[in-house]
């Protein structure tokens, strides 16, 4: 069973370690760093987010993106 | 009665003669009052880049309101703002500050600049707090 999977240390939520209580779509600079350069949002096993945090995470983005403040899609990809 | 605390964004045109643009606010602002709710703050953002085109437009001019209000009064801003071409977005989400804490600081603020009288201008408002402390890093 000592195959690399569960042996993988839990990354700790960044936004724990900040000590971020709420996250706000107007914050834009901070929303950037969730999202990968297409537009999309970064999953939790990859940032290592805590649940709470990616649930208003992906709230804000979303709110984000209707003000397009954030990309829904970056379209130099295409 | 049962005030909420609430946040508007709008984006108007930024083609939008200045004095236009006043007018819509003034506009807003008032029929915040006349549902019965009280402005603590009208930000004024200004012209910035879209991340995509909205109907053709690379930029567009964001305004910020935080209110108290009803809840009728959301749905009575939608109304206006759906039939105003003015208005190319907008979005009104309850806000997650404290309604208390947000008055004691704005009246806060108030009091310090009747203090300082008028000769000086206002201080550039602070970027929002909210923008955390947090460094700048890559996830991955």
């Amino acid at each position: 069973m000592a195959r690399g999977f569960d042996r993988r240390r839990r990354k700790p939520c960044r936004l724990c370690e900040a000590k971020v209580r709420k996250i706000d779509y107007k914050d834009e600079r901070l929303l950037r760093r969730f999202i990968v350069e297409r537009g999309k949002i970064i999953p939790r096993r990859v940032s290592g987010n805590c649940q709470k945090h990616q649930r208003q995470l992906t709230r804000a983005v979303k709110r984000a993106r209707h003000l397009a403040l954030l990309p829904f899609t970056a379209e130099t990809y295409r | 009665l049962n005030l909420r605390l609430y946040e508007t964004t709008i984006i108007t045109d930024s083609q939008l003669e200045e004095a236009d643009t006043e007018k819509e606010i003034k506009q807003i602002q008032e029929l915040i009052s006349q549902q019965g709710g009280e402005i603590l703050e009208t930000q004024r953002w200004g012209t910035r880049r879209f991340a995509y085109e909205i109907k053709g437009r690379k930029q567009g001019c964001y305004t910020h309101f935080l209110y108290l209000g009803e809840s009728r009064t959301p749905a009575a801003l939608q109304e206006a703002f759906k039939v105003n071409e003015r208005i190319m977005r907008f979005l009104t989400v309850l806000s997650e500050l404290d309604p208390e804490a947000k008055q004691a600081e704005l009246a806060a603020k108030r009091q310090q600049e009747a203090a300082r009288e008028a000769p000086t201008e206002p201080p550039a408002k602070p970027e929002s707090k909210v923008a955390s402390e947090y460094e700048d890093e890559e996830i991955n």
